[in-house]
């Protein structure tokens, strides 16, 4: 590859019209010619600004779509790559796998966010009207109450690869967090659903195991919490639970 | 144009996204740092990941496509393709961003080729001007860096910007910008190298 065949494939890289094979080519070529890889990085930095500066906000329930997606990767590798993938090499910003990623249809996305967009708003008036739920196991229902009706109270819905609905309602002046969950899937006699506290810097603390009703209800009460700031999240785990959460997250907030 | 003003439409007929009511407050986390979580496998990080770099992702890919559905598929793929290849990312190389949306052009020109043959999207083109300047103004989430490339496009030769909006505001392949402005392929791939290079020198002389 000449110096001027070199140029182009570069600009075309920029403008996204480099076949897998030409890029791969192109890799290859840059490996050995450092000044001309830092050619192709400035100009994909300048092309991004300009693209960056030009961003649009994507419809809200998109991300539920794209987090599903990759819960579902997520669920059959447990890590980003597959594991046919070949080894891990950092190949930079135009490098990537080549593969046509799986794409979960975006129709039933959106039948399944329809049906969250309601187990959302009933949770909502659940809140607002302060109205008491009684719950199946643990707490009472005064207990959940006190959590529901706080002045601090906040309510988080769980979204995820979880069938059902989840949410929870928490209050630091609590202390507490009650999760509230309905038709949700039964764990064998083995196995526990496990709820976890995920720091904005990725420290995870677990918030405690609570286990479906045989209606598939929960409400449970875990109390010396405050999960104000924290991603809320839910593995299945053995029983007795874990030290750290098992991938993949099933729901999260 | 029709395509940006049915997004503009559409964007406004959405409705308030019900989790809106969740009264959390997430502050975005810098991508930079959130990739170290994904790249174990943290789905929550990703999906603060997200959260800061949908909107560049998103709108990388509308320029290209302009089809609402078809963007939102594609922003979809591109975001599979981030996870998939996350632990490839080299942060020394380039920011999140910068990688993120290269990818996003990519799929998105990608795309074009597969669904639509080069005349008929020519053939569409021919009918909207040609070489105006970009008309996502209205459309872009409005940001001091948005004011920033404007400032700086505008110090460029007219030659080189009308090349780079086309290509990266626009959304165009480089074979669409030559039928558009009669010019050879060559042409068209030297201004948007060297529009690119006096972007940096620019942008690098505001700093």
């Amino acid at each position: 590859m000449n110096r001027e065949e070199l140029d182009d494939m570069i600009t075309l890289a920029v403008l996204g019209e480099l076949s897998d094979t030409e890029l791969a080519a192109l890799d290859e070529a840059l490996a050995a010619d450092p000044a001309a890889r830092a050619e192709l990085d400035a100009q994909l930095a300048a092309a991004a600004t300009m693209q960056i500066a030009a961003a649009e906000t994507p419809p809200p329930a998109l991300k539920a779509s794209v987090l599903d997606a990759i819960a579902d990767i997520a669920g059959a590798q447990v890590r980003p790559t597959g594991a046919d993938d070949p080894p891990a090499t950092p190949r930079g910003p135009v490098a990537s796998s080549g593969t046509a990623a799986p794409v979960v249809s975006l129709d039933g996305r959106r039948r399944r966010i329809g049906q969250l967009v309601l187990a959302a708003a009933a949770a909502i008036v659940f809140v607002v009207g302060g109205v008491m739920i009684a719950g199946d196991r643990g707490g009472g229902p005064s207990s959940f109450d006190a959590v529901a009706t706080a002045p601090d109270a906040e309510l988080r819905t769980l979204a995820g690869t979880l069938p059902g609905s989840l949410r929870v309602i928490h209050s630091a002046e609590q202390g507490a967090i009650v999760v509230d969950g309905a038709d949700l899937p039964a764990v064998a006699g083995n196995e526990t659903y496990q709820l976890w506290l995920v720091a904005p810097g990725g420290a995870v603390r677990s918030a405690g195991l609570f286990r479906p009703a045989a209606d598939g209800r929960v409400m449970e009460r875990f109390d010396g919490l405050d999960p104000t700031g924290f991603t809320i999240a839910v593995t299945l785990e053995p029983a007795g639970g874990s030290d750290q959460p098992t991938l993949p997250i099933i729901a999260s907030t | 144009m029709a395509n940006a003003t049915a997004m503009r439409h559409r964007a406004g007929l959405i409705a308030p996204h019900p989790w809106h009511h969740d009264p959390i407050v997430v502050v975005a986390e810098d991508p930079n740092v959130l990739i170290r979580r994904v790249q174990q496998g943290d789905q929550a990080a990703f999906g603060d990941l997200y959260d800061s770099i949908a909107p560049a992702v998103f709108g990388a890919v509308t320029r290209v496509l302009r089809d609402p559905a078809m963007s939102e598929e594609v922003t979809q793929e591109v975001f599979v393709e981030l996870w998939r290849t996350a632990d490839r990312f080299d942060p020394g190389r380039a920011s999140v961003a910068t990688w993120a949306v290269t990818i996003a052009r990519r799929r998105a020109v990608d795309r074009v080729r597969r669904e639509q043959s080069q005349r008929n999207r020519i053939g569409e083109l021919a009918r909207q001007p040609a070489n105006e300047p970009a008309d996502t103004a209205d459309d872009v989430v409005a940001s001091l860096d948005a004011e920033r490339v404007e400032r700086a496009l505008q110090q460029l030769p007219d030659e080189q910007q009308t090349v780079l909006r086309l290509a990266f505001l626009d959304g165009h392949a480089h074979a669409t910008i030559a039928e558009l402005l009669d010019l050879p392929l060559g042409t068209v791939k030297g201004r948007v190298r060297g529009g690119l290079k006096r972007m940096r020198a620019v942008m690098g002389d505001e700093r």
